[in-house]
């Protein structure tokens, strides 16, 4: 049977057409092949690539880009910038206190709300606290309803003490402030002061504790109303959020 | 991916060896065809190396008849019968009359990679459930079962001597 089969078998070849059928599409399958892998390398390849990179340009450009602002003044004098999605992108100091002061603390990345319990919970801090100096923390950003939500966390969150005030600045201070080397907590304390006192100067405000500031102020007569009533307009984003005592944010 | 001087002596030296196998399983030419860039394409995209020209051997057996397979077993090729194939179905695709290959062709499926490689090609038992890959016990099986079919298919005495393996 073997003999028989092999036989049988032997007959059998592949036909030369059918060979060089298959030569031909193998010769047009790789050309294709090839095509595609250039195509791939040089076209689609790059082409991902740069959407890649743009896409990631864009995320660290939303991610690292400033949208509100929070001053913190005691005597360390600090900002933290925060991103829209409430991370603390970078931090600044306006005094030695406050450069001191972050370089204990790492704030970078947290959540603001984290980022503020950290810092009040900081050596520094609590030791001016106890000597009933004055914490003034001020919310600066483009969104008013975003700062107002943000102020009211702030206020909420934060331990309730009678030296601590929260307000929302505008971006023309915050603008006006960092040309003067100060942080909007402490420009803006300054502002009120100058309208009191003109001869107020800035290095001076430099030197000053929220607490002299808000001393300073009120050894001058209460001028309230007419104040209100000349410059209506004035300090429209100006709010007060205090906590306990009457005296508290300059 | 292998060179074309690689792949054109490929097929210069199992380009028979496919077709045989072809013949047993497929009907048309279209299929056969079909085989033949299936398994040469994965030739030149495979980055196996072979060890000895009987692993290559085994490796275009094992690629060849796996193919057949996958295509006697396609949804498409199950359900449809172009017009072209319908008119070629009554043609047995055999050159001549060859009563052997058309018993062979006419196995069940499971037997005919079995006897074409075992009468042909002269593989033993183990050898051929180690190229596809089953017990040899099967192999023995599928052999004698095969033989009983073929002795019946192409009748009396003139068929039935005694191969080597003694199966």
């Amino acid at each position: 049977m073997t003999e028989q089969i092999k036989q049988a078998f032997d007959t059998i070849h592949a036909e030369t057409a059918l060979k060089e059928e298959t030569k031909q599409y193998l010769a047009l399958r790789l050309t294709r092949r090839q095509a595609q892998r250039r195509f791939f390398r040089h076209v689609a390849l790059p082409a991902v690539c740069m959407l890649l990179f743009l896409i990631s340009l864009g995320g660290y450009r939303l991610y690292f880009s400033q949208s509100f602002l929070i001053s913190i003044d005691i005597n360390p004098s600090i900002e933290l910038r925060v991103n829209r999605f409430d991370k603390v992108i970078s931090t600044h100091s306006y005094n030695e206190d406050g450069e001191r002061l972050l370089h204990t603390v790492k704030l970078q990345f947290l959540d603001y709300k984290e980022a503020l319990d950290k810092l009040l919970h900081t050596q520094s801090i609590t030791s001016y606290l106890e000597q009933e100096e004055l914490l003034s923390i001020s919310v600066v950003g483009k969104n008013e309803q975003k700062c107002q939500e943000m102020l009211t966390d702030i206020e909420t969150s934060l331990p309730r003490h009678h030296n601590v005030c929260c307000s929302m600045g505008n971006q023309e201070e915050a603008k006006a402030a960092h040309n003067a080397g100060l942080s909007v907590g402490k420009y803006r304390a300054f502002l009120k002061l100058q309208e009191k006192d003109p001869s107020i100067t800035l290095e001076e405000i430099k030197e000053m504790t929220m607490r002299e500031i808000e001393e300073r102020l009120l050894s001058f007569p209460a001028e309230e109303d007419t104040d209100t009533k000349q410059h209506p307009n004035k300090h429209q984003h100006q709010y007060r959020h205090r906590h306990g005592a009457e005296k508290g944010c300059s | 991916m292998r060179s074309e001087e690689e792949v054109n002596r490929a097929i210069e030296q199992y380009s028979d060896m496919i077709r045989r196998l072809c013949m047993a399983h497929l009907k048309n030419y279209h299929d056969t065809q079909d085989i033949f860039q299936t398994v040469f394409l994965k030739y030149v995209l495979s980055s196996v190396v072979f060890e000895s020209e009987e692993h290559e051997k085994a490796w275009f057996i094992r690629v060849t008849v796996n193919a057949c397979k996958d295509l006697l077993k396609s949804f498409f090729r199950t359900h449809v019968v172009s017009l072209e194939d319908l008119a070629e179905l009554p043609s047995v695709e055999i050159s001549g009359s060859n009563e052997v290959l058309e018993a062979v062709q006419a196995l069940p499926e499971k037997y005919k990679d079995v006897v074409y490689l075992h009468f042909y090609e002269g593989y033993t038992a183990p050898e051929i459930g180690t190229i596809l890959g089953k017990n040899v016990n099967t192999v023995y099986t599928y052999l004698t079962r095969s033989k009983k079919l073929l002795r019946e298919a192409l009748g009396g005495d003139e068929y039935d001597g005694t191969d080597k393996t003694g199966i």
